[in-house]
């Protein structure tokens, strides 16, 4: 892992990252000195005790948090380098991120909170990815449509078919107070798939979810890598660890095979 | 908002945006919606209605001061506090010289200038009319009445005709009735927010007319004697260099008997208007100075409190990759839909009230008021929503710039 | 049952204001030796007031489509009242006059208030319900 003169070619080069926190007048390392390789395709997990790092790392992979040292590079590119905007679509459209607690829009329903990622910048919608575009026929019908058309809209059409794959469809009009535990962390998932996203970073994608959820849940994250999108999940749930390639272990901030 | 799911939750044709969700996320919160659009209203409604209340009081105060333009009256006997009401607050009355006075005040020294005129109060006519003060003035030697008409009647007042003030009720036919007598109207005047509004002008030598007319109806205003040279009071604008009292002073002098004569200061009368006016004004602006500060206070509590509430919410928005100026667009377009609604509600309600009763708000408050031109009510309605907008943005910019600091996902954390 | 109190309980309101306050202290000139116009659009904006008072507490107890239909009435009923003393009766010339100064601002700003709320409950009550509960 880690090869240097490759990490270009790869779509997710963590290198050397640690962020320190101070806790009672003590400083001590969350994160401390990972490194981490993903290429599109790759199904990686991380495991390990609640309070390890695992969500501070994936959230300076997603840029929400700034590492003390080392770097994230996605495509290419050094996430801590990046001003607001480019970073913003860089979390918008190469990035799905599903959080670990409720982040559905409470004003909005099941099908806006989807639809929403889609909206925020003018050449989203036409930029699905793999995720998206694998299983929408509508996707492509773009804006030739007339204004009064029956017809559906595209966008929404592509969450209602996301909301089918995570069987929660039926309550596109419901608003997330309306909803399970369960039911807002499908929705949440089919939120990060919206734009087609080349990595989906996942905190316990299920988490609160039930035996058949859950294999609904991972049998769709495995497809999804075997289409061609790098997945990063933590999870402590044994079972959803089987549909990763390989697991990994964090432990006081350290990232190891296991 | 048409984007509704249909029956079967299938999506019909439109979808959510960015910038739809500002209105969105103030309709599924009707309550604090429609708290902040009543704050918003209340700056809104104290903002115009005090600033229209004052400006009008201003236009009534100037106009007052313009058609005033002698420094002293000299009245009859006990007759002063009659003219006084006459010109402060327009009731009308009827008093006159019994002796030949009228003229020999004038030899005194520092009167510049020096009118006489005739004071008669109509009868309240039949019906649904207000008594009106009847005013008679000498075309030859007038200074104070006729340089304001003549700003809005070409010509001069012959005899037997008569010219109206704004609140007078003219006939359709540019008749008055007056003392069961039609007399020719031929000028009306525009308002002056003062008595004048409620007086007939009339030629001096109209009134033996007039008296005659009263006499036929019911009882003769003044006794036949005196219809011809009947002078109620003798106006005087003194020299440069006097002062009104000492002239009033080399009055009395001319003759003993003349201690008893009243004396009026018009100018006396405008500057105690123009105190209670100050003050009235002066306790307006505070009054509305605290409800705003009171106001902006609410308004930043509850963009605060809601921003803490809220931060869950930004934080899922920073995080599906919204950046921070589309937060403050969304911040900045929900505090502009609530103050562009509470100030134009704010505006209409101040307006329903101010308008229809703005005889009644003149009466009651015993001071002139005229009503500003709809330019000067337009401009107030525009810097008051301006101001309410730009207050209600500010205070949202304030909390947003809280909001915008702590890192997103640490916000988020905070907020399990 | 929140919708109902929203379109019905204003009108009963505003409807008992416009029928009692001619009476009281909006009331026409007094002293007349004949009765002027003012005191027959007195009488005539009481009347309408009872109207739209009985509208009102007839429209709580309706269906929705029906409370539409009576709030259009009101708005009507409404605009009647605001042209009785303005156009149709008139009130006393005198600027000065009771009538003119007091009755007339309040007939026509009660008349104001009462076509706003007529309008937004019919309009509230004519929009189709939405399904995303």
């Amino acid at each position: 892992m880690g090869v240097e003169q490759t990490e270009r070619k790869h779509l997710l080069v963590v290198d050397d990252l640690t962020r320190r926190f101070r806790r009672r007048g003590k400083d001590f390392d969350a994160v401390s000195h990972v490194d981490l390789v993903m290429d599109e395709g790759d199904f990686v997990a991380i495991v390990g005790r609640s309070g390890n790092g695992k969500s501070t790392l994936i959230s300076m992979i997603a840029g929400l948090i700034e590492p003390t040292s080392g770097t994230v590079r996605v495509d290419g590119e050094i996430v801590g380098r990046m001003d607001d905007r480019t970073l913003s679509r860089l979390r918008n459209q190469t990035i799905g991120f599903v959080m670990q607690s409720q982040t559905l829009l409470s004003n909005l329903t099941v099908l806006d909170n989807v639809v929403l990622p889609a909206t925020l910048f003018d050449d989203a919608a036409g930029a699905a990815g793999p995720a998206a575009q694998s299983d929408v026929s509508g996707g492509e019908a773009s804006d030739a449509m007339p204004e009064d058309a029956i017809t559906p809209d595209p966008l929404n059409e592509r969450a209602m078919a996301l909301l089918e794959r995570l069987g929660v469809a039926d309550l596109a009009g419901s608003y997330p107070k309306e909803l399970s535990g369960g039911e807002m962390r499908r929705v949440s998932i089919a939120r990060a798939l919206m734009n087609g996203p080349r990595l989906l970073i996942a905190d316990e994608p299920t988490g609160d979810l039930d035996q058949e959820s859950t294999e609904v849940v991972m049998n769709l994250l495995r497809g999804l890598a075997d289409e061609g999108t790098a997945v990063l999940m933590v999870t402590h749930d044994s079972e959803a660890l089987g549909y990763a390639d390989y697991a990994l272990r964090m432990d006081a901030g350290v990232l190891s095979r296991p | 908002m048409g984007r509704i799911a249909s029956e079967d939750g299938a999506p019909v044709n439109s979808h959510i945006t960015l910038r739809s969700l500002p209105a969105e996320n103030l309709r599924r919160k009707p309550l604090r919606t429609v708290a902040l659009i009543i704050v918003v209203m209340l700056l809104s409604v104290a903002l115009f209605g005090g600033s229209l209340l004052s400006i009008n009081l201003g236009n009534g105060m100037r106009s007052m001061e313009e058609r005033l333009g002698a420094d002293l009256m000299v009245v009859p006997q006990n007759s002063a506090q009659q003219a006084e009401a006459l010109l402060a607050n327009g009731s009308p009355g009827t008093f006159y010289f019994t002796e030949e006075a009228a003229s020999a005040v004038a030899k005194a020294d520092g009167v510049a200038q020096f009118t006489e005129q005739v004071y008669i109060s109509s009868l309240a006519a039949a019906c649904c009319a207000s008594k009106l003060q009847i005013i008679g003035y000498d075309p030859s030697t007038d200074f104070v009445i006729q340089p304001w008409l003549s700003s809005q009647f070409d010509g001069e007042v012959k005899d037997g005709q008569i010219v109206a003030g704004a609140g007078v009720n003219v006939s359709s036919d540019g008749t008055i009735e007056l003392y069961g007598r039609t007399w020719p109207v031929v000028a009306q005047l525009a308002s002056t927010g003062t008595s004048l509004d409620n007086s007939v002008f009339i030629n001096r030598a109209t009134i033996p007319s007039m008296v005659e007319a009263s006499a036929q109806v019911s009882h003769r205003v003044m006794p036949e004697q005196y219809e011809k040279k009947a002078v109620s009071a003798v106006l005087i604008k003194v020299a440069d260099g006097y002062d009104p009292h000492t002239v009033a002073e080399s009055i009395t002098k001319l003759d003993p008997s003349y201690k008893s004569l009243g004396f009026v200061y018009p100018g006396g009368i405008t500057s105690s208007a123009k105190a209670s006016l100050g003050s009235l004004v002066g306790y307006t602006a505070i009054f509305v100075a605290v409800l705003w500060v009171m106001g902006v206070i609410v308004l930043l509590v509850v963009f605060f409190s809601s921003v803490n509430e809220r931060k869950r919410e930004f934080a899922s928005l920073r995080i599906m990759g919204a950046t921070r100026g589309m937060l403050r667009g969304v911040i900045a377009r929900e505090a502009l839909i609530v103050s562009l609604a509470g100030g134009v509600t704010g505006v209409a309600l101040a307006s329903l009230f101010v308008f229809p009763f703005s005889s009644l708000i003149g009466r009651q408050l015993q001071l002139p008021y005229l009503q500003a031109g709809p330019l000067a009510v337009i401009g107030m309605i525009a810097v008051s929503v301006l101001c309410t907008v730009v207050v209600c943005m500010g205070a949202s910019m304030l909390a947003m710039c809280k909001l915008a600091r702590p890192e997103a996902y640490v916000t988020l954390r905070e907020g399990q | 049952m929140k919708n109902t109190v929203f379109a019905s309980l204003p009108s009963v309101i505003l409807g008992a204001l416009i029928a009692i306050v001619p009476q009281t202290f909006a009331h026409a000139c007094m002293g007349h030796a004949t009765f002027g116009a003012c005191h027959y659009s007195q009488q005539a904006a009481t009347g309408i007031g009872v109207v739209i008072l009985v509208l009102g507490i007839v429209s709580f107890f309706v269906a929705r489509p029906m409370r539409v239909g009576i709030n259009i009435a009101i708005a009507a009923d409404a605009l009647l009242l605001i042209a009785v003393p303005n156009l149709l009766i008139g009130v006393c010339k005198g600027q000065m006059m009771h009538c003119r100064m007091v009755m007339l601002p309040t007939l026509t700003v009660l008349g104001t208030l009462t076509i706003i709320c007529a309008a937004a409950a019919a309009w509230v009550e004519s929009r189709p319900k939405t399904v995303r509960q």
